[in-house]
């Protein structure tokens, strides 16, 4: 199946990176953003069906950004990408449910976690 | 030498500096499609003029990419800042963005762009295992890509500080492949407090 999805990262190098894989696994690339206001701008007018979101980013974090969507929208999909690979991370994305890829990517990852972030059928997010 | 740190801390802080620093390595292997390893590291604890005095013989020109945590994101306050000598790091470079396809090669500034995903990657494995060990989480800003010599590369970096209360932990690592290799530095500063208190000897090593 094919997903419209944001992309949400301050790098060009990932932006382009990400975009690249995504198309490639069949995707479509709806839009790409490069702050937080620009994440929740764009996912509230785009509408896409999930969202890659990098934690680092100049104005707010991928956690903030990540919690001030779910209160607008509970059910969004969102899909952690990150250089970090810290426990306390690790534990806010997953009480959040939103599954991480490790940066650098790879396409497999990419993949498994678009898997993960929509679940089986009928799992709620 | 920043005074007042024991051996043991000392210790502690190596060993979680190598570990960050292998970390580091393999993903910059997989960031670069290079059989990136560490060659060799080793570390020190100064303070900012001590780290300014060790940087100054070398006047030739580097590369920085500067990060910073602090609040609210993160509970505490820390710069890192890598440094790589700018021949060989524009050389690994190159070669990055010559593999990148022609979408890659649009990038504008792509150089600069490859240089901040390096430091990025590299301060962000060792942060990472450094978090852990102090159990919280720093999220690092976006990396500021620098350009200068080696002492004058750490004088804008960490301008804000100023002399006192900070520890500077400065690695040096060597880093190779078949085709490239590049050293670089490594350098954390805390606020002595801070690493005193969250590497304290009732903290297991």
């Amino acid at each position: 199946m094919a997903y419209k999805i944001l992309i949400v990262d301050d790098s060009p190098l990932s932006r382009v990176m990400l975009r690249e894989m995504l198309e490639s696994l069949g995707h479509r690339v709806v839009g790409e953003a490069d702050s937080g206001q620009g994440a929740i701008d764009g996912f509230l007018k785009l509408k896409p069906d999930v969202m890659t979101l990098d934690i680092s980013l100049p104005d707010m974090d991928g956690i903030q950004v990540l919690r001030n969507i779910r209160l607008k929208m509970p059910r969004a999909r969102v899909i952690l990408v990150t250089g970090n690979d810290q426990k306390k991370i690790h534990d806010q994305a997953e009480q959040l449910k939103a599954p991480q890829v490790a940066k650098p990517f790879t396409m497999q990852a990419l993949s498994d976690a678009l898997a993960l972030a929509f679940g089986s059928p009928g799992k709620p997010l | 030498m920043t005074g007042g740190f024991s051996m043991d801390q000392k210790a502690v802080v190596a060993h979680l500096l190598e570990s960050g620093a292998e970390m580091s390595a393999a993903r910059l292997a997989a960031f670069s499609n290079a059989n990136c390893r560490l060659v060799s590291s080793s570390m020190d604890l100064l303070t900012i003029a001590g780290a300014v005095n060790v940087f100054q013989a070398d006047t030739t020109g580097h590369l920085g990419a500067h990060m910073r945590a602090q609040p609210p994101q993160s509970p505490i306050t820390l710069d890192c800042l890598v440094v790589f000598p700018s021949k060989s790091v524009m050389a690994l470079a190159a070669a990055i963005v010559g593999k990148g396809g022609s979408k890659l090669q649009a990038v504008p500034d792509r150089l600069n762009a490859v240089i901040g995903e390096l430091g990025n990657i590299l301060g962000q494995g060792v942060v990472s295992v450094l978090a852990d060990k102090l159990g919280t989480s720093i999220i690092l800003s976006v990396p500021q890509v620098m350009l200068g010599s080696k002492s004058e590369i750490l004088s804008k970096a960490f301008y804000h500080i100023g002399g006192k209360g900070h520890a500077i932990i400065l690695s040096h690592m060597e880093l190779g492949s078949e085709n490239a290799s590049t050293s670089c530095s490594l350098i954390l500063a805390f606020e002595t407090d801070v690493i005193r208190r969250l590497l304290g000897p009732s903290r297991p090593a």
